[in-house]
């Protein structure tokens, strides 16, 4: 048990180290993401048949291909045509494209789910389209997107495992190194597989507490 | 015959609303086929008739949250444009189009407050964002407004807190914030409970004496249409079958269809 413990105690330190650059690749990558799915998702809605055309492209195009495939042709494929990224640009750059796509139909979606008689409303109070959606769709569909967004932002922590492969040393590269270099494989997997569960259990609890702050159930609590 | 350029012209009293020629299909069925109707400003007009008889689309064609298929609508003289329809979210909707509807308020069945603000930013938003009034003075209207229709204890709170005959109160004074010169009732007592219908009457019925503003209101409530209204227009399929003096009408109405209704209705 004594060199059980002292062996916990050495990997440590490298596996967190790890676990910082999956957390800040996490936490770089998830406003991107999110800007791409709400700029997709409103783009998907345009009266602009182009606009809306080209969200359908994008959003098609990264849905349906592997994450993997698009990391490996970001980072293999893009320097051939002259376009160097470094390794965390490009993982980054991927992983929202990836995570955008999908993002997008959760925002369109929950504007579509608006009822009907509050765009008439505004409608009839004279408020321009710009204003419609911004003072009256946004403010009441963002609630709505909480909760699949945290499902995605989990997804998301475990996705950037992938980055390990374009030479990004986050928390499955440094386990998989510490692995082969240690022998320790049980352990060192079991650890890893602790240490994914702490950050997205973490993140969901951040979620949890931003939707009872705004999502669709406060407004339930605060109701008669 | 060329008149002298000086010469005095006769000018017909001004029309509030003109609806000429329209017509109106949803989906294959025919809601209104050229259907016509002049509202002289200041006028009370009911518009009353069972459902699918066409009221409420008329409603919504004069607020413009209907196209109509042919036809034209003229409000205090002018054309007015018509929404584009074509995305699926928000019409689009440009500046001139919205300029001209500006003098329209409605009120709708189901009130349509906004479910994330409260009455009294129900009522300022547009006030404040669309006509550009400074907040201070748009939230000291709105405040006396409320308060005018018994509501001012409740102004903080959100749709969800109210009562329907609460809720359908502020939805008026939220339209009334713009100072609208016509004003559309789509059946706005229609989904209250029995004892709340009386509290959102009484407050049209108060409005109606203000002879500045042309109503038109689509009821089921021959009652009030009978009190407040001083014309009356029953339309069945899409046709208009009278149109009266509404002291004339509930007395004694002329086409027999009239007279089921209201054998119906009361």
């Amino acid at each position: 048990m004594e060199t059980l413990f002292t062996t916990v105690i050495a990997l440590i330190p490298r596996l967190l180290d790890g676990a910082v650059t999956t957390v800040a690749i996490t936490l770089l990558t998830a406003p991107v993401a999110a800007l791409l799915a709400l700029i997709a998702g409103l783009a998907r809605l345009s009266h602009v048949k182009a606009v809306a055309a080209a969200a359908v492209v994008y959003v098609e195009l990264f849905r349906g291909t592997s994450l993997l495939v698009q990391l490996f042709f970001m980072f293999y494929v893009l320097p051939l045509i002259g376009i160097e990224l470094s390794p965390w640009t490009t993982g980054i750059a991927t992983l929202a494209l990836n995570f955008g796509s999908y993002g997008s139909e959760i925002v369109r979606g929950a504007l579509l789910a608006v009822p009907r008689g509050q765009i008439e409303a505004a409608l009839v109070l004279h408020m321009p389209p710009s204003q419609v959606l911004r003072r009256v769709l946004l403010p009441q569909a963002l609630p709505a997107m909480l909760p699949p967004f945290g499902n995605q932002l989990v997804e998301l922590v475990k996705a950037t495992s992938l980055l390990s492969l374009i030479t990004i040393s986050d928390l499955a590269f440094v386990g998989n190194a510490l692995a082969q270099t240690t022998g320790r494989v049980t352990m060192v997997y079991v650890l890893l597989l602790l240490i994914y569960f702490a950050i997205a259990y973490t993140l969901t609890l951040a979620v949890r507490a931003l939707e009872r702050r705004y999502g669709a159930g406060a407004t339930v609590a605060g109701a008669r | 015959m060329p008149t002298a350029p000086d010469a005095p012209r006769f000018t017909p009293p001004l029309n509030a609303l003109k609806l000429t020629g329209i017509r109106k299909t949803f989906g294959g069925t025919t809601i209104l086929s050229g259907f016509s109707l002049d509202v002289p400003e200041g006028q009370r007009l009911a518009l009353i008739g069972g459902s699918g008889s066409g009221k409420t689309t008329v409603l919504r064609l004069i607020a413009g949250l209907e196209r109509p298929d042919a036809g034209e609508i003229e409000l205090f003289g002018r054309q007015l444009p018509y929404r584009r329809f074509a995305g699926r979210l928000v019409p689009d909707d440009p500046p001139e189009a919205r300029e001209l509807r500006r003098p329209i308020g409605m009120v709708f069945q189901h009130f349509n407050l906004f479910q994330h603000l409260t009455a009294l930013e129900n009522v300022i938003e547009a006030p404040i964002h669309v006509l550009g009034q400074p907040p201070a003075e748009a939230r000291r209207a709105a405040l006396a407004l409320l308060d005018s229709v018994g509501l001012a204890d409740l102004a903080d709170r959100y749709p969800r807190q109210l009562s329907g005959g609460q809720q359908q109160r502020v939805a008026i004074v939220r339209a009334l914030a713009l100072k609208p010169r016509v004003l559309l009732f789509d059946e706005v007592t229609a989904s209250l409970d029995p004892e709340k219908v009386a509290e959102v009457l009484a407050v049209i019925r108060r409005l109606a004496a203000d002879d500045r503003v042309t109503m038109i209101i689509v009821t089921h409530e021959m009652g009030f249409a009978r009190e407040v209204a001083d014309r009356v227009v029953f339309m069945q399929r899409g046709v208009i079958v009278e149109d009266a003096p509404a002291t004339a009408f509930f007395a004694a109405p002329q086409d027999p269809r009239s007279r089921a209704f209201l054998n119906l209705a009361s």
